[in-house]
């Protein structure tokens, strides 16, 4: 009414030139005021965004962190507690007195010792082959996987097999020990965990990518639970996973077969990345 | 470019006032360029190639029609003028604010960028004033009607919109200038 009233003040300005005059300027103020709110809408937005990748990046780094950490200490404690006590013993035999006892005993104590030098010796081995597995640097990661594979059958408790379909160069080095890594996790995940009969592995490219699938016939993840856990602060090897796999811009996906009968974990990596530059 | 196209405006607004039997050209003239000013600050903004190709073809469309407009002396060239020169402006600033919403950098707020001032007086200016040109678009000389205050407001509007922009540019340039000179602070830096 008010407006009316100033449209028609003296007749000077028309209704039509003031109401349309109005009209657009409205619009074109609702325009500018949405404008800035859905600017404001989408920048809170990625800022939660920003934060959850934070997060998520400070939780892979926490991980990684605290996975270095029990590493150490499980090299630690082989050293300490088998290492240790066979070196002292080995010294006991060799001591000062040995010069001292009869050429029987002598070559007795002589012989022991060697016996226990050798077993660490053998120990020795075995931790720096948990570290870097020598297969693995000399052979690649086919020969290393079906190593591990022929470690597991022989135990007797699962079937573990794997087969190579594409792996006729080898990758880089560092990305063969990512791999090899990633492998080891979720086979153990899969010894402790799944209560499976068998494990397959299976390798294969497809249009510049590398695959990677294993097969189980236990209880295994689907994306979701592996999305879950990876959020959540349990999971400590799954995040591990993660963690290596970014670094090679690899992805992984938990599913169950389309039969319902079996788990398959595929890891997919770009060829381009993972190969030796030439 | 902006500060060429008020000079221009402020000239033609004397040049109306000297020769008042020459306005309606002057005015139609005016307009071009005004509405070339708007275009090429839009082509300068605009960062996407498809976007810029669409404004400076449909530029070069409607300046050809205007001045086939003018040069057959065309009575109702004020009315087509305004009319289109407004829905190309409104879209050539969607176009815009479509770009600023997506682009990467969306850190920054809209309105803390002086192109975002320029454009909002360039709409506010052209839709408030687009019922008055085509209501007044048969008239020989406009500023000589009662209503030629609405005009008058909305210029107003738009000169302060301009003024927030280059108030916004120079506070940008200054911030700018404090950061690289935070940044090559070596003396603030451990050796």
């Amino acid at each position: 009414m008010i407006l009316l009233q100033i449209a028609n003040l003296d007749n000077k300005v028309p209704t039509v030139l003031f109401f349309g005059t109005i009209a657009m300027l409205a619009l074109t103020i609702g325009l500018i005021v949405f404008i800035i709110f859905h600017q404001r809408k989408v920048i809170r937005f990625q800022m939660q965004l920003q934060k959850m990748e934070f997060d998520q990046q400070k939780m892979l780094l926490n991980a990684s962190i605290r996975l270095q950490e029990e590493e150490r200490q499980r090299i630690a404690a082989d050293l300490h507690d088998d290492a240790g006590p066979l070196l002292a013993t080995a010294r006991l035999y060799l001591n000062e007195n040995l010069v001292n006892l009869d050429k029987t005993t002598q070559l007795q104590n002589i012989y022991n010792a060697k016996q226990i030098i050798d077993d660490t010796i053998q120990l020795i081995r075995n931790i720096s082959h948990s570290l870097m597995p020598p297969t693995l640097k000399n052979f690649g990661l086919e020969s290393a996987v079906n190593d591990l594979f022929q470690k597991i059958s022989s135990s007797g408790s699962m079937n573990a097999s794997s087969r190579f379909h594409d792996y006729r160069e080898r990758l880089q080095p560092e990305t063969e020990l990512i791999i090899f890594r990633v492998i080891q996790e979720l086979v153990n995940n899969i010894l402790k965990h799944s209560n499976a009969s068998f494990i397959h592995l299976t390798q294969n490219t497809n249009n510049n990518k590398f695959f990677i699938r294993l097969h189980h016939d236990g209880r295994g993840l689907t994306q979701s639970d592996f999305e879950k856990l990876n959020k959540s602060s349990v999971g400590l090897g799954l995040k591990n996973i993660q963690s290596r796999l970014k670094v090679l811009h690899g992805k992984i996906f938990f599913e169950k077969d389309i039969s319902q009968t079996y788990f398959k974990v595929t890891i997919e990596l770009i060829k381009e990345d993972a190969s030796v530059p030439q | 470019m902006i500060f060429f196209y008020l000079l221009i405006l402020f000239f033609s607004n004397f040049l109306i006032g000297a020769f008042h039997n020459r306005a309606s050209l002057i005015v139609s003239v005016s307009a071009m360029i005004e509405y070339a000013s708007f275009s090429i600050f839009f082509l300068l903004s605009i960062q996407n190639k498809t976007l810029k190709n669409s404004i400076f073809v449909a530029s070069i469309i409607f300046l050809s029609f205007e001045l086939f407009l003018l040069y057959f002396n065309n009575v109702n060239f004020d009315f087509w003028a305004a009319l289109f020169s407004t829905i190309l402006i409104v879209i050539f600033s969607i176009f815009f604010f479509y770009e600023q919403i997506n682009s990467v950098n969306t850190n920054l707020i809209i309105y803390n960028s002086y192109q975002f001032w320029i454009v909002v007086g360039c709409i506010i200016y052209l839709t408030g004033t687009l019922f008055f040109f085509l209501y007044t678009s048969n008239m020989k000389d406009r500023s000589l009607s009662p209503i030629w205050g609405i005009n008058f407001v909305f210029e107003i509007i738009k000169n302060i919109c301009f003024s927030i922009a280059f108030i916004v540019a120079k506070n940008n340039i200054r911030k700018i200038a404090t950061q690289n000179l935070e940044d090559t602070n070596v003396f603030q830096k451990p050796l």
